[in-house]
C-alpha cells in the first residue's frame, strides 16, 4: 500500500525526470490518476528496499532550492548502480505506459525491453509520449475529427496538463 | 383516472398506488446547504420545510460555493445540479410549456412536463432544409393523423442514434434494440432540444447543409451559468434531452404509479430490412431513461445527469408485492446485455425467452444513492403517490480539466466519473474499456457538422439536409 508522502515523493520525483510538472503528472481531480497506478506497479515489481530508498534520497532531494534539484537527481539517483536503471524504467513507464523490466532482483541488469507490460488500459490511454508528440495513440483519441488538418496548439500552452 | 383535455399537448394517465412500506409515513431528511433552486411558491400536501429544495428554475450551472474542492465533493455538486434540473425539467407545465408557479412536480402524482414542450430534431433538420416553423408547432406523419390528439407526443426510434444519423455515420451505435421483459416490446427514445439550443442553430442558418458550409467558425452553443447579484437571469444555456420509453400496460405487470406515463404515438418507419411496414399506434408510455446533456459556464464540455425508472434492472424500493424488473428477469437464461437476435424489428412481440437480460456494470456509488434517497423524500413529501419518487440519478459525468483546448490532444477535459451509461440507454456499451464503453463526453466529443467539423458535442447537426431535400 502506498503512502501519501510516498505518492508525493513519487511525482516530485517522476517531474524531474520526466520533464512535465507536478499537477500535470497528478492533477487534483483526476478521476483515475495514473500516478498513483505506477507506483503501485514500482512498488510490486521493484525490491522493496530500493524503492525506500530512492523515494528517501528523493525527498532529501526537495528540500534543495527547485534550481539545484535536478541535478542532484542526476548525480544521486540516475547515476547510482542500484537506482539509475530504476529511475530509467519510470520515465520510461510515463512515457510508454509499459514497465520493462522486473527489478525483484536488482542485480539483474537490464536485458531489453522484450518483457514490457501495459500498465492498464487507463496507463494506455496517458502515456506521456503521446502528450509530447500532440498525438494519441492507437485507437483512443481525445483529439476532434479533422485535428490533423490544423496546426496543433503550442507546446507551452497553458492547457492540456502537458 | 385524471385525463388532461384533449387540447393539452398530451393525455397523461393518473392511476394512484397506495403506498407501501414503511418510507412512504418518515420524514425527508434535511436540504443540504447547496441545494441552490429556488423552492416552490404552492405546496401541494406538505409543508415547504419537507419538500426540500423542489423547485422549477432550472439551473445555469453547479453550485460550488459550500464544499472544498475536492473531486467528490465537485462530484457531490454535479450531482445536485443533476437532481435540480431533472426536477425543474420535470416540473408541472402550463399549457404554454413553461412551469406552473402553482402546482408543484408531482403535486397530482403525475404530471405534463417542461420538456415536453422542447423541439425534437426531425423538427428542426426538415426533408427540404427549409427553416424550421417557429417554436410550438408540430407535424406529426402520415400513419399517426386521425387516431388522436393533433399535437400528441411521437416517438419513433428504436435506437438511442435513429436511422437518420445511422444512414450517415453507417451505422457506429446500432447496437441493438432494447426489449422489456413486461411485453417482448421495443423500448423507444426521443431527443429534445430547449429553446437556447434550437435558437442558436436557426440563427446560425445550422439546419441545412449549405448552412453549416457557410458557418466559418467554430461551432459553440451557449453556456449556462449561475445567478448573481449583477445577473439575476442568466441564460439557461444550450440543453439537449434524451429520454427512454416502455409501453406502460397492467395487464402485463406493470405497476403505472410508479412510471411517468405519456399518451404517445409510437411510430414505425418503413425499411427493407427486415421488411417493415410504416405504423403508428397510440400507447401509454412510461419513462425509463432520461438523459440531461447540459452545456454550463463550468462545463464547456457539457454535464451529463442521467436518470433511470428505479425497477429497471431491479424492483426498486417501495414495491408492491409481485412488482417485476423492466428489463431484468433472474429466471432468465439469455445472456446479459446482449442484444436480441435479428432481424430488428419493432413491430415484432419478442418472446420472453429472447427479451433483454439488463444488469448494471457499474454500480451506483454510495453517495449517489444516498443522495437519491434524499431527493426521493422530498418529491415523496409532495404527495405519497408521486411517480417522480421512482427516478434515480445513475451519475453526472463532468470535465475535472475544463479548460483544455479544444483543439488539443486533450480535449475531452478528463471527464469524471470515467465511464457512464443509462442501462436504457446505452445497454450494450457498459464497461470499463476507453474508447470502447460509454463515456458521453468522449463519445460526444467526435461530434460534427454535415461538414465535417467539431459541432460542440451534440451530433443532431449530422440531421441536416441540403436545401430542397438530398436528392436535389
Amino acid at each position: 500500500m502506498s503512502s501519501n508522502q510516498d505518492l508525493t515523493d513519487f511525482v516530485g520525483l517522476s517531474a524531474i525526470l520526466t520533464g512535465f510538472g507536478a499537477d500535470d503528472l497528478n492533477p487534483q481531480f483526476s478521476p483515475a490518476p495514473v500516478a498513483v497506478e505506477y507506483l503501485q506497479t514500482l512498488q510490486s515489481k521493484v525490491d522493496a528496499a530500493l524503492v525506500s530508498r530512492m523515494l528517501s534520497t528523493y525527498q532529501t532531494i526537495s528540500g534543495l532550492p527547485p534550481a539545484e534539484q535536478p541535478a542532484a537527481v542526476q548525480s544521486q539517483i540516475l547515476a547510482d548502480p542500484q537506482l539509475g536503471p530504476v529511475a530509467r524504467n519510470v520515465i520510461r513507464m510515463w512515457y510508454l505506459s509499459i514497465w520493462y523490466t522486473d527489478y525483484s532482483d536488482p542485480n539483474n541488469p537490464v536485458t531489453g525491453f522484450s518483457d514490457g507490460t501495459v500498465v492498464s488500459s487507463n496507463a494506455y490511454t496517458k502515456g506521456l509520449a503521446w502528450d509530447a508528440a500532440q498525438a494519441h495513440p492507437m485507437g483512443y483519441s481525445e483529439m476532434h475529427y479533422g485535428y490533423w488538418a490544423t496546426e496543433p496548439p503550442p507546446l507551452d500552452s497553458p492547457d492540456d496538463n502537458s | 383516472m385524471m385525463r388532461f383535455s384533449r387540447q393539452t399537448v398530451r393525455a397523461i394517465m393518473l392511476v394512484s398506488l397506495a403506498c407501501v412500506g414503511t418510507q412512504c409515513s418518515q420524514a425527508p431528511p434535511p436540504p443540504p446547504a447547496n441545494t441552490g433552486a429556488t423552492p416552490a411558491a404552492g405546496a401541494a400536501t406538505a409543508s415547504p420545510a419537507a419538500q426540500g429544495p423542489l423547485g422549477s428554475t432550472l439551473p445555469g450551472d453547479a453550485d460550488f460555493s459550500d464544499n472544498p474542492q475536492t473531486l467528490q465533493a465537485l462530484q457531490h455538486d454535479f450531482d445536485v445540479f443533476s437532481w435540480q434540473s431533472f426536477v425543474a425539467l420535470n416540473w408541472t407545465a402550463l399549457a404554454d410549456g413553461s412551469a406552473d408557479p402553482q402546482k408543484v412536480i408531482g403535486a397530482d402524482g403525475d404530471n405534463r412536463t417542461v420538456w415536453d414542450s422542447y423541439k425534437e430534431p426531425y423538427e428542426v433538420f426538415l426533408p427540404d432544409g427549409s427553416q424550421p416553423p417557429p417554436w410550438g408547432q408540430q407535424e406529426l406523419p402520415a400513419q399517426c393523423r386521425n387516431i388522436g390528439p393533433a399535437d400528441g407526443k411521437l416517438i419513433q426510434m428504436t435506437q438511442k442514434v435513429s436511422d437518420d444519423v445511422l444512414d450517415v455515420a453507417g451505422q457506429p451505435f446500432g447496437t441493438g434494440p432494447l426489449v422489456d421483459q413486461q411485453n417482448g416490446r421495443y423500448v423507444r427514445y426521443e431527443i429534445r432540444i430547449n429553446r437556447d439550443t434550437y435558437d442558436y442553430i436557426v440563427q446560425n442558418t445550422l439546419f441545412n447543409k449549405e448552412g453549416q458550409q457557410a458557418f466559418t467558425k467554430l461551432v459553440q452553443f451557449p453556456s449556462g451559468s449561475s445567478a448573481t447579484a449583477q445577473n439575476p437571469k442568466p441564460p439557461v444555456g444550450a440543453l439537449v434531452i434524451k429520454a427512454a420509453w416502455k409501453v406502460v400496460d397492467p395487464a402485463q405487470g406493470d405497476v403505472p404509479g410508479r412510471f411517468h406515463k405519456v399518451q404517445a404515438y409510437v411510430y414505425t418507419r418503413a425499411s427493407d430490412n427486415p421488411p417493415t411496414q410504416p405504423s403508428c399506434e397510440l400507447k401509454t408510455m412510461g419513462l425509463v431513461g432520461f438523459h440531461i446533456a447540459h452545456k454550463t459556464a463550468s462545463a464547456p464540455q457539457w454535464v451529463w445527469s442521467t436518470f433511470e425508472q428505479v425497477d429497471n434492472v431491479r424492483v426498486g424500493h417501495d414495491a408492491p408485492p409481485g412488482t417485476k424488473a423492466n428489463f431484468h428477469d433472474p429466471s432468465s437464461k439469455y445472456p446479459a446485455n446482449t442484444p436480441p437476435p435479428r432481424p430488428w424489428n419493432p413491430n415484432v412481440v419478442l418472446p420472453p425467452d429472447k427479451r433483454s437480460q439488463v444488469t448494471r456494470v457499474i454500480p451506483i456509488d454510495d453517495a449517489t444513492n444516498a443522495l437519491n434517497a434524499q431527493w426521493q423524500g422530498w418529491l415523496r413529501a409532495v404527495n405519497k403517490d408521486s411517480v417522480w419518487q421512482y427516478y434515480e440519478l445513475v451519475s453526472t459525468q463532468w470535465p475535472t480539466q475544463p479548460k483544455n483546448s479544444p483543439t488539443g490532444p486533450k480535449a475531452a477535459g478528463e471527464p469524471a466519473p470515467v465511464f457512464l451509461a443509462n442501462a436504457t440507454l446505452e445497454t450494450y456499451i457498459q464497461g470499463k474499456t476507453p474508447n470502447v464503453s460509454s463515456s458521453c463526453i468522449m463519445c460526444h466529443n467526435n461530434a460534427t457538422t454535415t461538414n465535417s467539423k467539431f459541432s460542440d458535442f451534440t451530433y443532431l447537426l449530422e440531421r441536416a439536409h441540403k436545401k430542397g431535400g438530398d436528392n436535389r
